[in-house]
């Protein structure tokens, strides 16, 4: 049924289906998969020290792709640099004076250069992550290692792309077909000149086309990946699947591609709970863009370029808010939607952003259908309340906001998350939401893709696969999935098999997708720690801190519980 | 007293919403005798076209109001009327129950799916966020403007339909349609003025509150729900007593919402707040009913088709044969993912079979059969761990308990007010009970096991399924026997006279509880194999709304015949995501031509082609037209 869930990615995102509930639940399914960003994330590698490289492209295309470096001490800020035509060089500098890295990659036909420096708010950085010199080439791009692997206890380095992706017998982009072959068919799913892949999304149902551009991306990283000759000879070939926003239909997607599929990637879902059952009983990889909810985020073989966790939480924004709203924090507020998706989220917030001296004066739980927040809002303005924030669908928030209009009640801060990252969201509530935060930690921003070579590369894809595709998060943690399983398979060889596969993907523990997204640990499945904050403006997203493009902070910790 | 102040003028705003949308509802009901479900979809419907004009086509607010409520919308409701109500029976109330959701079905859909492009839109307000000043509290002139419309609407109605002649010859048709032909009247375009006019207030209902709600179809959809209990309140003629139900309604629900404590372990619980917070408009609904006179017995319904006799045991037997065999050889040819969609379609089959004693045999109309499913689901998690079979008996007990708690209160109202109830039940249980922790913990869903029956495992999706078709051929042997039997003729007798029943001493009271716990029964053991069907349930899959498809499904397959079940069940695990309601909707609104459902159209016009081959092979010549109906036999 299509509207029985409804209701989740929202579960995650929306939990649920039809219901007035419906509609709203798939909205606030979507928060879980968005809520992804608030989660977590770890610093192990990131403080460890240095990671190793993203690849570079040596090979048939006109996309470089530069080398991540990482200073010494605990990083806390990241940052990547633009490609250009040239070559590829990467330079960054620690400024806590532990260690200096430069990478250099050189394009093999269209040369790419890009220079990446750390900049101002993140002037204790140590660590920088190159996304480097991937520049869209709009063309084939060379294919090399895109994220980082972990390198546990380097203090700092060069690195080159040959060292992710390993000049073994596919070539020194894991492209090519080995001279002896490349052992055919040595996995379910795999062929001598393909490997097929499952992609779950959540495109019918109760909130038709929710997270239909993580499909799209994942298609067009698959065309991307093609166009550089595959995986070892291998061409990637995408067997969509639609679960209509609902578990028992994701149960028997994964089902399917358990049994004819090498891998899922890129799947988004807030009912990812019934993939979660069929990959735990057949073993299938499944390197998502997004992992909703907690039965997934609990499976061994289920990784997520968001990856669910629920036992860490970032707090850099509490401190960011802390030191710059100091008397707003004493008077906070947080309102959530009553479904499971969002209470969730909404309680481990609020404990974690009390520990560094958060005081909540309301913590109010309402209905997604609610459409009278005037009752609301006069609570919040008799409390004195000056930090609003709210774990909602964008629907509900924009009733918060009119509400508030209507009151004549400004707080002095209002917080939106990556739920509210939407271009429709800043314009439909222009000029109500002027000056209101919105919380970036899962990946980086479209505004910023012309200082940033990874997002620019999934753009030129995308704009091909899907012209008109709906900018939202899904696509970007999509398309970095796509990235993560392609340097997996690679580094697994000609010898493709499930096993190989995980192993791989266990270790990628610092992971940035070409710059795409903030660095996750993907095999420990920890989110970020890193954020940014953008602000709305006359409908528009403008960066506030840290105020160079294309960097977060990466200082706090975690709360742990 | 300000907060109080505050509290008091949403609460108006908002029941003078309910108010519009409930004046429509009664307003069609009292005039065409037909309780419109997609009220609030054909609003939905309309409140999108507004858009599509003042803010897609930038055509001026005013027009394209003007447009929208004095055209578009009353040729709509005319269109309805002319095209599909008044093919139907007014007295067959379960079928006019599910035309209307088949409407509302088709509306949803194509709006959702087909006609706008799923994005959050925005209708502005008519004046902005200006407003005035009203002792202390800000008032939006939108929030005037809203209150102002209600009381207008109420006024005008009263005046229309009790001072002109044709608003009194539309209240006339609906007490006897063929006296007022015989007094020169028009019943056939009163009625479809009627529709007009109802389609008309509830696309105002629906342009007043998009501003607030953003253009969503499923919330617009079920805001009318919440207008059930002003029109019950005003018993369904009365517009002066609706408006003012649609103020207590109002009213109440903004000050739970102001007044409720939110927070404390007990108050912030999901049961207390799901109940004293957002289920205030069902729970007014449900104590509407219950006050209300106890239905009059209905001395008997005109049908137009003789019900079709049960299959004998032999035959259902083979049926059922017939079925499990289907099933093995299917599931040894599909792929996997096709394999657990047939298991879930015959999960949603066993629901389905729910109704057939209830509504198919019975007539009793319930919207809340996923409901006892989920209190099923709920049961084989907690009492059927690793598969044990007390979970299937858990989930039988449990839900028929409740079924039968429902029923009790419910005993009293019949028709209509019955299926209102139910669906008041269940959406009280989406908010209070389905939310809760407790029962598929807090992060929304829980693994279920497949059941271990006797040693033989299930465990495989093509054993389960194959399972599943067993299930469905052993209960449906059972109840065509019960159907065959003293319980089941009586349950076909109370269906055709309750007064005549009631006459000859059979206790319509201990009937009806008797096949609404079984059915909930039923209902409550499926919801178990449905969760083992699809791995994992959470709350969210037995919303009030998913009822609705039930239902339908139900009644186009054929409500009285097992095979229309098995039919409907297999529709919904297997129709994609995005066609379900669009094709479901429109085979429920062809109901109104064919109102036994396709199967027993087929079943009879089958029995009548072999009959007369059997006539013409004897006599050697053409047959003569026969009466097949009443003879005929069916799964």
């Amino acid at each position: 049924m299509s509207r029985r869930q409804g209701r989740a990615g929202l579960r995650a995102l929306v939990r649920s289906r039809r219901v007035g509930l419906l509609l709203s639940l798939v909205l606030v399914a979507g928060l879980a998969s968005a809520c992804g960003s608030r989660l977590s994330g770890h610093d192990a590698a990131l403080a460890q020290g240095a990671l190793g490289a993203r690849g570079s492209n040596a090979g048939n295309s006109g996309v470089g792709t530069g080398a991540p470096a990482l200073g010494a001490d605990s990083g806390n800020c990241s940052s990547w640099g633009s490609g250009s035509a040239g070559s590829s060089t990467t330079t960054t500098t620690a400024a806590a004076g532990a260690s200096k890295s430069t990478t250099t990659t050189t394009a093999a036909k269209a040369s790419a250069s890009s220079t990446t420096t750390t900049t101002a708010p993140c002037s204790s950085a140590s660590l920088a992550l190159s996304g480097g010199g991937s520049a869209a080439g709009g063309g084939a791009g060379g294919a090399g290692a895109h994220g980082t692997t972990g390198a546990a206890g380097a203090a700092a380095g060069p690195s080159t792309a040959a060292a992710a992706a390993g000049a073994g017998p596919c070539g020194a982009n894991g492209n090519a077909m080995p001279a002896g072959g490349n052992g055919g068919a040595t996995a379910q799913g795999v062929t001598a000149n393909t490997i097929t892949v499952g992609n779950i999304a959540s495109i019918s149902g109760v909130a038709p086309g929710l997270t239909q551009s993580a499909q799209q991306a994942t298609q067009a990283w698959a065309a991307y990946v093609n166009s550089t000759g595959g995986i070892c000879g291998r061409q990637i070939k995408v067997q969509p699947f639609d679960d209509g926003n609902d578990s028992g239909t994701n149960y028997a997607d994964a089902q399917q591609a358990c049994s004819s599929d090498f891998a899922m990637v890129g799947n988004a879902s807030g009912f990812d709970d019934g993939s979660a059952q069929a990959v735990g009983a057949c073993g299938i990889p499944d390197m998502a863009a997004e992992v909703s909810t907690a039965a997934a985020g609990g499976t061994a073989d289920i990784f997520g370029a968001s990856p669910g966790n629920d036992h860490y939480w970032a707090l850099g924004p509490a401190n960011y808010l802390k030191s710059t709203y100091g008397g707003a924090i004493s008077k906070a507020a947080m309102i959530y939607l009553n479904v499971s998706a969002t209470q969730t989220q909404a309680a481990h917030e609020v404990a974690a952003y009390q520990s560094v001296g958060f005081n909540y004066l309301e913590n109010i739980s309402t209905d997604p259908t609610n459409a009278n927040y005037g009752a609301i809002v006069q609570e919040l303005q008799s409390k004195g309340v000056q930090y609003v924030t709210e774990y909602s669908d964008d629907n509900s928030a924009e009733r918060l906001l009119e509400a508030m209009q209507q009151a004549n009640y400004a707080p002095q801060v209002v917080d939106w998350f990556s739920e509210e990252y939407s271009p429709e969201f800043a314009q439909q509530t222009a000029p109500e939401s002027n000056g209101d935060l919105v919380l970036m930690s899962a990946t980086a921003a479209y505004e910023e893709a012309s200082g940033n070579p990874g997002m620019q590369l999934m753009e030129s894809w995308l704009n091909r696969v899907a012209p008109g595709y709906h900018h939202d998060i899904f696509a970007i943690l999509a398309w970095s999935a796509g990235l993560a399983f392609e340097q997996a398979a690679k580094e697994v060889g000609p010898d493709l098999t499930r096993a190989a596969l995980i192993s791989k993907l266990q270790g990628i523990t610092n992971w940035t997708g070409d710059g795409v997204t903030p660095p996750v640990n993907i095999g420990q499945k920890i989110p970020s720690k890193c954020f940014f904050y953008m602000k709305i403006e006359n409908g528009a997203f403008q960066r506030v801190y840290p105020t160079a493009p294309n960097t977060y902070d990466c200082n706090s910790g975690y709360f742990q519980y | 007293m300000h907060e109080f102040l505050e509290f008091t003028i949403i609460g108006i705003v908002l029941g003078s919403a309910y108010a519009v949308a409930a004046s429509g509802l009664v307003v069609t009901y009292s005039t065409s005798g037909i309780f419109n479900i997609a009220h609030g979809a054909m609003g939905m419907f309309m409140a999108f076209v507004y858009w599509q004009l003042s803010v897609g086509w930038h055509i001026n607010t005013g027009l394209a109001f003007v447009l929208t409520v004095f055209v578009l919308a009353p040729l709509l409701g005319a269109v309805v009327e002319r095209t599909v109500i008044q093919w139907m029976d007014p007295t067959n109330v379960a079928t006019t129950l599910a035309v209307t959701v088949g409407l509302t079905l088709l509306f949803f859909g194509l709006v959702n799916n087909y006609i706008w492009k799923p994005t959050a839109r925005v209708v502005p307000q008519f004046f902005g966020f200006g407003g005035f000043t009203f002792l202390g509290v800000h008032i939006d002139w939108e929030e005037a403007l809203t209150v102002g419309a209600a009381i207008a609407i109420a006024v005008g109605l009263r005046l229309f339909l009790y001072r002109t002649r044709t608003g009194i010859a539309m209240r006339g048709v609906v007490d006897n349609r063929p006296l007022i032909g015989l007094f020169g009247g028009r019943p056939a375009r009163l009625s479809t003025l009627s529709w007009a006019i109802g389609s008309s207030l509830a696309s105002v209902a629906g342009i007043l509150v998009a501003p607030r709600l953003q253009l969503q179809p499923l919330i617009l959809t079920l805001l009318v729900i919440d207008a059930y209990a002003a029109a019950v309140i005003g018993r369904l003629r009365s517009l002066p007593m609706t408006f003012l139900g649609g103020l207590v309604v109002g009213l109440l629900s903004s000050y739970a919402q102001g007044y409720v404590p939110n927070s404390g372990g007990f108050w912030s619980s999901a049961p207390v707040q799901g109940l004293l917070t957002q289920s205030v408009p069902s729970i007014i609904l449900f104590v509407a009913l219950l006050t209300l006179p106890a239905s009059r017995l209905r001395s008997g319904v005109a049908q137009r088709h003789a019900p079709l006799a049960p299959a004998s045991f032999a035959r259902s037997v083979q049926g059922g044969l017939v079925l499990v065999a289907a099933v093995w050889v299917a599931v040894s040819f599909m792929g996997p993912a096709n394999v657990i969609k047939l298991g879930i379609g015959l999960a949603f089959g066993l629901i389905c079979l729910s109704l057939v004693p209830l509504t198919g045999w019975g007539g009793y109309t319930s919207i809340c059969q996923l409901t006892f499913a989920g209190l099923g689901t709920f049961a084989m998690y907690r009492f059927g761990g690793g598969g044990s079979v007390w979970g299937l008996v858990a989930a039988a007990g449990i839900a028929g308990g409740v079924g039968a708690l429902v029923a009790l209160p419910a005993l009293r109202v019949r028709g209509l007010y019955l299926a209102l109830a139910t669906m008041a039940f269940a959406s009280a249980m989406d908010n209070a009970f389905f939310p809760w922790s407790a029962i598929f913990g807090f992060n929304g869903s829980v693994a279920i096991a497949k059941p271990s029956l006797f040693g033989l495992s299930t465990s495989s999706p093509k054993a389960f399924t194959v399972f599943l078709a067993v299930v469905f051929a052993l209960f449906s042997i059972a109840i065509l026997a019960m159907r065959r039997g003293p319980f089941g003729r009586v349950l076909v007798a109370v269906k055709d006279s309750e007064a005549a029943c009631a006459t000859l001493g059979l206790s319509l009271t201990a009937t009806k509880l008797a096949v609404f716990t079984l059915s909930a029964a039923m209902a409550g053991v499926a919801g178990a194999l449905f969760g083992a069907a699809s791995s994992v349930a959470s709350g969210t899959d037995f919303q009030m709304f998913e009822s609705l498809l039930i239902l339908a499904v139900v009644a186009i397959g054929g409500a009285s015949v097992c095979s229309g079940a098995l039919a409907g069940g297999l529709a919904l695990g297997f129709l994609p995501g995005n066609a379900q309601d669009v094709f479901i909707g429109a085979g429920t609104v062809a109901l109104a031509f064919y109102p036994d459902g396709v199967l027993p159209l087929g079943y009879a016009r089958f029995h009548q082609w072999w009959d007369n081959l059997g006539v013409r092979a004897a006599r050697g010549v053409p047959a003569a037209r026969t009466v097949p109906a009443a003879g005929t036999r069916s799964l």
